[in-house]
């Protein structure tokens, strides 16, 4: 990915933590009928560092199944990831995995 | 007739009409006085107004510190029988605190400080009971919503939103401030620094105004799509609707110009 900007956050492995719990907590983001389908994708990648396609997957299946699981891992860092969210104004909760 | 944003040296640079430029300041400078009014309700707004630095500052990393919250249990005792769980409301739905007082509208209730009435301890042994109710203001609720969906333990929003409401607040302010000034320039100029704080700029601009014109669902938002051509229909949805689509608009265009920039 070429980056023109720095990034917000650095990016991290959305799995790395889960190995560590048998039940990680889990990033969800929700569809709204306000945020831009570019935004929500352009979120993804400055916040996550996804690729272009891996974003536009995530996004669309925001949009199509009303809710997405984006990233797993401890509650803390899960707690980051909800805030950054809230802070471009997507709308994101977190849960902790069903196990 | 405005022009859409496009790359410029390391800027994106678009063209809008004087009137363009001030009607949306302006609705930046309102989404940033809501937001002011909140963090003056809660005892939140010292820090940031104080260290201008703040305005350049990337959106919070969360890093509020883990505070070994495991503990929190708080929210357990006051719950079982009372009425509002067997309507299936959690607090949060009601601004109560932990002994099923009502708080005051907006307010920052720290549980810990009023049993222990002593705040000026360590500062940090309280963290982890801190409550905050949610606002009461819709608009200021789309913009800082819950951290955790109803389905979370009793309480469990109220205290993530004590810990993490005063840095994402900080950061919007910061960022509706800067579109504030970048707005006052003719033509439009965002360094690409700027770009993503801008660009959540507009959208908490059209999420507080997406609130206004209840747009819930998508079929809202087609309807408030069609209100921009009906002059027909009252005033000031009409006038909401054509600010709506006009900051939807711009906050498209910086993507576009973005995106095809980072392929």
């Amino acid at each position: 990915m070429t980056v023109t900007s720095e990034p917000l956050v650095v990016p991290h492995e959305d799995t790395a933590l889960s190995s560590h719990q048998e039940r990680p907590y889990l990033l969800i983001v929700w569809d709204d009928p306000v945020n831009l389908m570019s935004y929500v994708s352009f979120v993804f990648r400055s916040y996550f560092g996804f690729s272009a396609e891996r974003a536009d997957e995530l996004m669309l299946r925001v949009h199509h199944d009303g809710h997405a699981v984006v990233a797993s891992g401890s509650k803390e860092r899960i707690e980051a990831d909800v805030v950054a969210m809230h802070g471009y104004g997507l709308q994101a909760t977190l849960r902790r995995s069903e196990g | 007739m405005a022009r859409a944003f496009r790359p410029v040296g390391g800027a994106y640079v678009a063209q809008l009409d004087a009137a363009e430029s001030r009607l949306v300041g302006e609705l930046a400078r309102d989404v940033l006085q809501m937001l002011r009014s909140r963090a003056e309700l809660t005892g939140d707004l010292v820090p940031d107004d104080a260290d201008p630095a703040g305005v350049v500052g990337p959106p919070p990393a969360g890093g509020t510190g883990s505070a070994g919250a495991e503990s929190s249990g708080g929210a357990a005792g006051a719950t079982g029988e009372d009425w509002w769980s067997e309507l299936g409301l959690s607090t949060a739905d009601l601004g109560l605190d932990a002994d099923g007082q009502l708080l005051p509208d907006n307010a920052a209730y720290d549980v810990e400080a009023a049993r222990t009435a002593g705040e000026d301890g360590a500062g940090t042994p309280g963290v982890s009971t801190r409550r905050r109710a949610r606002p009461a203001d819709p608009a200021l609720a789309r913009l800082l919503p819950d951290l955790v969906g109803a389905d979370a333990d009793p309480g469990e929003a109220e205290r993530l939103r004590a810990l993490t409401e005063p840095g994402i607040a900080a950061a919007k302010r910061a960022a509706l401030a800067e579109a504030g000034e970048l707005l006052a320039q003719n033509p439009l100029r965002v360094p690409a620094e700027s770009a993503p704080r801008f660009a959540s700029a507009l959208n908490d601009i059209r999420l507080v105004l997406a609130q206004r014109l209840g747009i819930e669902t998508e079929e809202d938002a087609a309807r408030v799509s069609r209100l921009e051509d009906d002059d027909e229909e009252a005033e000031l949805e009409h006038y909401l609707a054509l600010l709506y689509g006009f900051v939807s608009w711009l906050q498209e265009s910086l993507m576009t110009a973005l995106l095809r920039r980072r392929r």
